[in-house]
């Protein structure tokens, strides 16, 4: 059984049917090519505790995952706290910003 | 100023109405500069780039696209000119394309959601005009609309007040306690109006905090989810 790609467009190739060779290497070279990232970046404003709400109510992250990466962003000055297709990202970061965290859109891979 | 507690009915602080009055007006103030600074959306949308340069606060390490750089190429996609504002609608990516495409499909929405959460906050604050020093009561289903609303606040109050370190910030008690100090002179609002600025700043704070806190537990207890 072939591979089936991660992430599936509509109107695109369904695992039951044949695929063209080429069109698999394409979904596959799509997937390899769609990862972006989430990146929160500190603030001397927000408090720790709300990031920390954000990171466990939005992301639903366990509350120790949300605190490091909280503290991450505030250490570091930022961290990586979502990644998928460009899309989700996209969603992931305006809720970002709805909740005053300043988030960027990263291409996966990317500093 | 009594911090919020969880009670069965929501979260519970205690305001004088004094408190209540500058809280509801500054949130107005912040929902009008939402409504009034995004270009396209109002009068004042003169587009980035156009006034002096600013040095609006920016994460340490950001290389983004520079302030009235390129990546406009269309009204909806262009930056606040005030920095406040831009703060709350900030730069999506260091990319200037993808920055400018995002606030092309994000901002309006953006905008409008801030200003429906802040005035949703000003009313409540002001609805039944207390004559003196009563609960203010944040129910559960609308505590996350309030806490961001209250974060819009205090990154604008910060703007204002060119804080851009965690240094800063802490210094802020500090500050108060010093008499007649009027503060980095840095061109920044000074004198009484920074001390008045301040004081709301750590009011706000002190309210977002423990309303925060109660979120939190409430929300690790599995309560509170709308």
């Amino acid at each position: 059984m072939r591979p089936q790609p991660i992430f599936t467009r509509a109107g695109g190739a369904r695992a039951s049917v044949t695929v063209p060779e080429e069109a698999t290497r394409a979904d596959e070279a799509a997937r390899l090519d769609s990862p972006w990232a989430t990146v929160v970046w500190n603030d001397p404003v927000n408090l720790m505790s709300y990031v920390a709400y954000v990171f466990e109510s939005y992301f639903g992250y366990p509350a120790a995952r949300a605190h490091e990466l909280m503290l991450q962003v505030h250490r570091e000055g930022r961290a990586v706290v979502s990644t998928g297709d460009r899309e989700r990202m996209e969603v992931d970061v305006q809720a970002m910003h709805s909740f005053g965290l300043w988030a960027t859109l990263q291409k996966d891979g990317e500093q | 100023m009594r911090p919020f507690r969880a009670e069965a009915h929501g979260y519970v602080a205690e305001l004088e109405p004094s408190e209540r009055i500058v809280l509801a007006q500054l949130a107005g103030d912040v929902a009008q500069m939402l409504q009034e600074g995004v270009p396209g959306r109002g009068p004042g949308g003169a587009g980035p780039g156009a006034g002096e340069p600013d040095d609006a606060w920016s994460p340490p390490g950001w290389t983004g696209p520079v302030p009235g750089g390129p990546g406009g190429g269309g009204g909806a996609a262009t930056p606040p000119p005030d920095p406040a504002v831009r703060r709350l609608l900030p730069d999506a990516s260091d990319d200037a394309e993808v920055a400018a495409e995002f606030r092309r499909f994000t901002q309006d929405d953006l905008a409008a959601r801030k200003v429906g959460r802040l005035v949703l906050l000003a009313r409540s604050l002001v609805d039944h005009e207390p004559a003196g020093a009563a609960p203010y009561v944040v129910g559960r289903d609308e505590a996350e609309d309030v806490a961001a609303a209250l974060t819009d606040v205090r990154l604008v109050l910060a703007e204002r007040l060119g804080l851009r370190t965690d240094e800063q910030v802490e210094g802020l008690y500090d500050e108060l306690d010093r008499e007649g100090d009027d503060g980095p002179d840095d061109g920044e609002v000074g004198g009484a109006p920074r001390r008045f600025l301040v004081s709301v700043f750590l009011l706000t704070g002190l309210l977002q905090e423990s309303l925060v806190d109660g979120m939190l537990a409430d929300l690790r207890a599995g309560r509170g989810r709308p």
